[in-house]
């Protein structure tokens, strides 16, 4: 265990979480300092969250189950980490759909560009 | 029905297929067939030049979309010149040109689809293939119901009839099996019949990058595709 705070104390494994976010969000805010990257509005709150969150829960874990006391779920703990684990599904299979999507939209680009040169170059060859 | 060998176009997709390339559309010639359409998939070397010099049609994809995509391009590219039959062939030289004969000999007896199957002759086929070969037989029996010695193979012919109605949406290795499920959809008469097989170490070495992973990924564009 180490001791943050007097009468505080963490694990080894919450404080690497907990430096991992940190290092993360530092990371994140150095590239948009630096103007390396300009994520949107809603991609940088999405991103902190997460983040923050992380970083939260890894020092904090009471934190955590407050909430849930907060959010109505009481000591059921483990409905949030259900209920987490769908939300997360759900939304990398949105990501992969999307990506699917604007490959075919790709795909579908380059073969009329290519199409087209061709009916230029060997049209009326046949005709 | 009579097939001429000037109303065939041989259909080759390729991507940094330029060592090798030549001597495929020379061998292609040789046997006189004189339309040959390649496909350049975003090749980074000289496939385009070695094409068009040896005598070959090209239409190019600016970027890499993969081989599916790139006989999409190819088919459609065909019907606005009013060919009547296609022959598609890889661009590493493991098919033989002189298989083509075969291939259009069942075509004219009236078959809609004519697959060349390297497991139907004599050829000397790695085990890891004929075993990739096998999963993927059986999984095309289990969502189409046809059963096949080769459903992965490339070289195959297609009449008209046939390469207007289908109609695949695969960019990738799955354009393959996606044919098959086309045939039992569109209800075409189709036949398998032996090809020879020329393994070389270059044609080898690139399988190799294209084996089991995609195997997977085939797999499983297969199974959601018929969900």
């Amino acid at each position: 265990m180490i001791t943050l705070f007097p009468n505080y104390s963490i694990s080894g494994a919450q404080l690497l979480l907990a430096l991992l976010a940190l290092l993360f969000i530092l990371y994140h805010l150095y590239l948009i300092i630096k103007h390396i990257t300009a994520p949107s509005l809603f991609r940088l709150a999405m991103s902190m969250t997460i983040w923050i969150g992380i970083l939260v829960t890894a020092i904090f874990p009471e934190f955590t189950r407050r909430s849930v006391r907060f959010a109505g779920l009481g000591e059921n703990f483990n409905t949030l980490i259900f209920a987490t684990f769908v939300i997360v599904f759900v939304l990398v299979y949105w990501v992969i759909h999307r990506q699917e999507a604007q490959k075919k939209d790709l795909t579908e680009m380059v073969r009329q560009l290519a199409l087209r040169d061709f009916k230029q170059e060997y049209g009326k060859k046949r005709e | 029905m009579q097939i001429q060998k000037k109303d065939c176009c041989v259909l080759i997709p390729v991507y940094n297929e330029g060592s090798v390339l030549a001597d495929v559309i020379r061998d292609i010639h040789e046997h006189h067939f004189s339309h040959c359409l390649v496909v350049n998939d975003g090749s980074t070397d000289n496939s385009e030049a070695k094409a068009r010099q040896a005598g070959a049609m090209v239409i190019t994809h600016r970027i890499r979309r993969g081989k599916g995509a790139a006989i999409r391009t190819g088919l459609e590219a065909i019907k606005l010149l009013h060919y009547k039959v296609v022959i598609t062939m890889d661009g590493d030289g493991q098919h033989v040109a002189s298989d083509i004969d075969m291939l259009l000999s069942s075509l004219s007896r009236g078959y809609d689809v004519v697959l060349g199957s390297r497991f139907l002759g004599k050829n000397k086929i790695p085990l890891l293939r004929r075993f990739y070969n096998w999963i993927g037989n059986r999984l095309i029996h289990l969502l189409t119901g046809i059963s096949l010695s080769d459903s992965q193979s490339g070289f195959r012919a297609y009449s008209r009839n046939a390469f207007q109605q289908m109609e695949t949406y695969s960019d990738a290795y799955e354009y393959d099996s996606e044919i098959v499920q086309e045939i039992k959809k569109h209800r075409l008469s189709y036949k398998e019949v032996p090809v020879k097989v020329r393994y070389t170490p270059y044609s080898l070495q690139k399988q190799q990058k294209q084996s089991l992973l995609n195997g997977v990924k085939t797999m499983m564009q297969l199974l959601f595709s018929s969900l």
